[in-house]
């Protein structure tokens, strides 16, 4: 035991001031999120998934709605909502929900459970990284503010998948600089359940290549890629246009009606005009062209400084809160868990890839 | 080329492209908007009526939506600002809003040169454009110009006190009192001004200091305590006992609210609210502690604030997020630390 102790690096003293109030923390945690109020199943964004993988598993092309339909709006009933996500989340929960004969609602429950022990070991990355970054105070303070947020306790009463995702891509950025595949493989993983992470690929291929060399480069990017390729090719095949318009629907929907830009309205309007769906694609991508140029306005300055990968990410999250047209609260947790992973940064510590 | 006139062109540029998507926003129309209520409110008050005491017999947790309805939580030295533009002018509010739609504008391109200030001189120039471009356009600080909210011009006197803070106080202070005087997002932020002036000034100045930030509020507050101190202080507190949003979830909140509703007494009704509020309030203590044992500039310390107020504030209005959107360009430069670690 000593031994082991001893391998942290840790005196008595310092475990004691480690542990104790990280047990302390996840008591007080566990009690605060069993007695939040609880949240009905049916109307959930769960419940489209669910349904969507049932019907993935009978074979039904999940994909192929939106084309006789809008591809600005979709219906707000969870059963009639498009099939958003990758292919990956549907073939996890239909396999968990065929295999496993499990109903809906069951499942529901078990992954707020899994999303209370998820959320825990993000807030322990979280603060293991803020730790060696700076010191234990803010490392504590990062931790409180991620357990008990109002953002992350939402995301569990609610059930959005969102804290998933994230955590793999906290395990990526935690690992990036010792363990590059294993952090690539994490990357991976978060991009098979929510696909946010697409927006860093390049970010991340930048470092890799600034870091290493191009056949690492490539390397690390088939990791990343090819579960996403494989998971996909099925219905990339069956129905590739279906696919397309069904993924990227976040990109194509109707803005929130506090979103102002000029002539935005105008060129929703023009887009229903045309019958074509690809020229309605073209019209509301160059509604898109403000998105899209601020992010490359940020690729150029990752591409031309020298910052941590962490930061940057940070920095991508709060460019798609600023920019993006759709603003839904689940989001809020990529960005506020990146602040917090970097809130070392704001105490005047520089992160030690910097160094 | 000359650096100063390279630097002009280029923001001459960007001003004109900012110019052009702003006046080609949709138009606004003024009425329910916040404006209208800070407008009509200041209409009542010049009439002698005391617009602080309908919270008194009206419910301290819900108010009626629309301008006509809400209750005035600004402090009063909002709507006087108010009364000497409409009353003097003799402006209508279809003019004034368009008025205050200008000086948003012009407010936000000052905004985004002490921004550029700020980055170029802590980092590099190419990362004061990119702060620059990220607060012009960004999509919450054009809603705040489109529904007229003061959050902007309250937030460039706050980042210029935060800019003068420790080099000048006085100007410091100064500005941090117009701030308060427009928008009290800066009593968050006033401890921590004061704690630091404590820390490096002493005493003595620190409360010289904290006086001129705070005593300008005081005074225009005063009328309006003397008239119905009761009414003002839950009219002020009212962002504080309000209704939460219908996605904040906090474990038992429902039952203390549902307590708080069964008592009588205005202040044991407030009482029990704010026993909903102690993990606000908890976790700003624990914010403001480690900020100051951990020594760190008053630049830093707004997005930290800010962004405890966004994670744990009950309510998320829009306009908040220019308050965040904007401290966090402010501290752009942490996140590209080129010239730190030269």
């Amino acid at each position: 035991m000593l031994k082991r102790y001893k391998n942290f690096n840790l005196s008595y003293r310092q475990l004691f001031v480690l542990i104790i109030p990280l047990i302390l923390i996840l008591v007080v945690y566990v009690w605060f999120r069993i007695n939040l109020p609880e949240k009905q199943y049916f109307g959930s964004d769960f419940q489209n998934y669910y349904n969507e993988s049932i019907k993935l598993y009978s074979g039904d092309p999940i994909y192929s709605r939106i084309l006789s339909e809008s591809i600005t709006i979709q219906s707000s009933d969870p059963t009639e909502k498009y099939a958003t996500a990758f292919p990956s989340v549907y073939i996890i929960v239909g396999a968990v929900a065929v295999y496993g004969q499990f109903t809906g609602k069951a499942i529901y429950l078990m992954l707020q459970n899994l999303i209370l022990v998820i959320d825990f070991l993000a807030g322990l990355l979280i603060f293991f990284y803020v730790k060696r970054q700076s010191n234990i105070w803010v490392a504590y303070t990062a931790l409180i503010f991620w357990l008990f947020n109002r953002w992350t306790s939402r995301a569990y009463v609610k059930i959005v998948m969102d804290p998933i995702p994230f955590f793999f891509l906290l395990c990526s950025l935690y690992w990036f600089e010792s363990k590059k595949k294993l952090s690539a493989g994490f990357l991976a993983l978060s991009i098979l359940f929510k696909h946010f992470g697409l927006f860093l690929i390049p970010f991340y291929l930048i470092s890799w290549y600034k870091k290493g060399n191009f056949k690492e480069m490539l390397t690390y990017l088939s990791i990343v890629v090819i579960p996403l390729a494989i998971t996909s090719l099925p219905f990339v095949i069956t129905d590739v246009k279906g696919f397309i318009f069904s993924v990227g629907f976040n990109l194509t929907r109707q803005q929130d009606p506090d979103f102002h830009m000029p002539f935005i309205d105008k060129i929703y309007y023009e887009s229903y005009q045309v019958n074509s769906m690809f020229s309605k694609l073209m019209i509301i991508m160059i509604g898109k062209l403000y998105f899209f140029g601020t992010y490359t306005l940020l690729l150029i300055s990752h591409l031309v400084s020298r910052k941590n990968l962490a930061g940057v990410v940070a920095l991508v999250f709060i460019w798609f809160f600023y920019f993006h047209s759709v603003y839904l609260s689940h989001y809020n947790i990529w960005m506020v868990g990146m602040i917090l992973f970097n809130l070392s940064v704001f105490y005047n510590f520089i992160s030690k890839e910097n160094e | 080329m000359n650096k100063f006139l390279l630097n002009f062109l280029i923001f001459i540029f960007i001003f004109s492209i900012f110019t052009w998507f702003r006046f080609n926003l949709p138009a606004k129309d003024v009425v329910g908007t916040d404006f209208d209520a800070i407008y009509l409110e200041s209409k009542k008050m010049l009439a002698g009526e005391h617009i602080y005491s309908r919270i008194l017999t009206g419910s301290i947790t819900d108010q009626l939506a629309g301008g006509y309805g809400k209750y005035p939580v600004l402090f009063p030295s909002v709507y006087y600002f108010m009364i000497l533009f409409s009353n003097f002018g003799k402006i209508s509010a279809d003019v004034l809003l368009e008025n205050f739609q200008f000086l948003i504008y012009v407010v936000d391109m000052l905004t985004a040169i002490v921004i550029f200030k700020l980055l170029s001189n802590k980092s590099s120039t190419s990362v004061g454009y990119l702060g620059v471009c990220f607060w012009l356009f960004n999509r919450w600080n054009t809603n705040g110009y489109y529904g007229v909210v003061f959050d902007s011009v309250s937030f460039l006197f706050l980042l210029i006190s935060a800019y003068f803070f420790g080099r000048k106080n006085y100007v410091s202070a100064t500005f941090l009192a117009l701030s308060l005087l427009i928008k009290h997002f800066g009593l968050f932020i006033l401890p921590i001004y004061s704690l630091m002036w404590l820390k490096e000034n002493g005493f003595k100045k620190s409360l010289i200091y904290s006086s001129i930030s705070f005593f300008p509020l005081v005074l225009f507050s005063v009328p309006s305590l003397l008239i119905d101190s009761k009414g003002f202080f839950y009219s002020i507190m009212f962002n504080f006992t309000r209704n939460p949003d219908e996605d904040f979830y906090l474990p038992n909140f429902g039952k203390i609210a549902y307590e708080a509703y069964q008592q009588e007494s205005l202040f044991k009704r407030f009482l029990m609210l704010m026993v909903n509020r102690s993990y606000f309030f908890g976790s700003y203590i624990l914010i403001v502690v480690i900020t100051y044992i951990n020594k760190i500039k008053i630049l830093n310390a707004l997005v930290l604030v800010f962004f405890w107020f966004f994670l744990f504030n009950s309510k998320a209005f829009a306009q908040y997020n220019i308050w965040i959107v904007g401290s966090i360009i402010a501290n752009f430069y942490l996140l590209f630390p080129n010239k730190i670690n030269s």
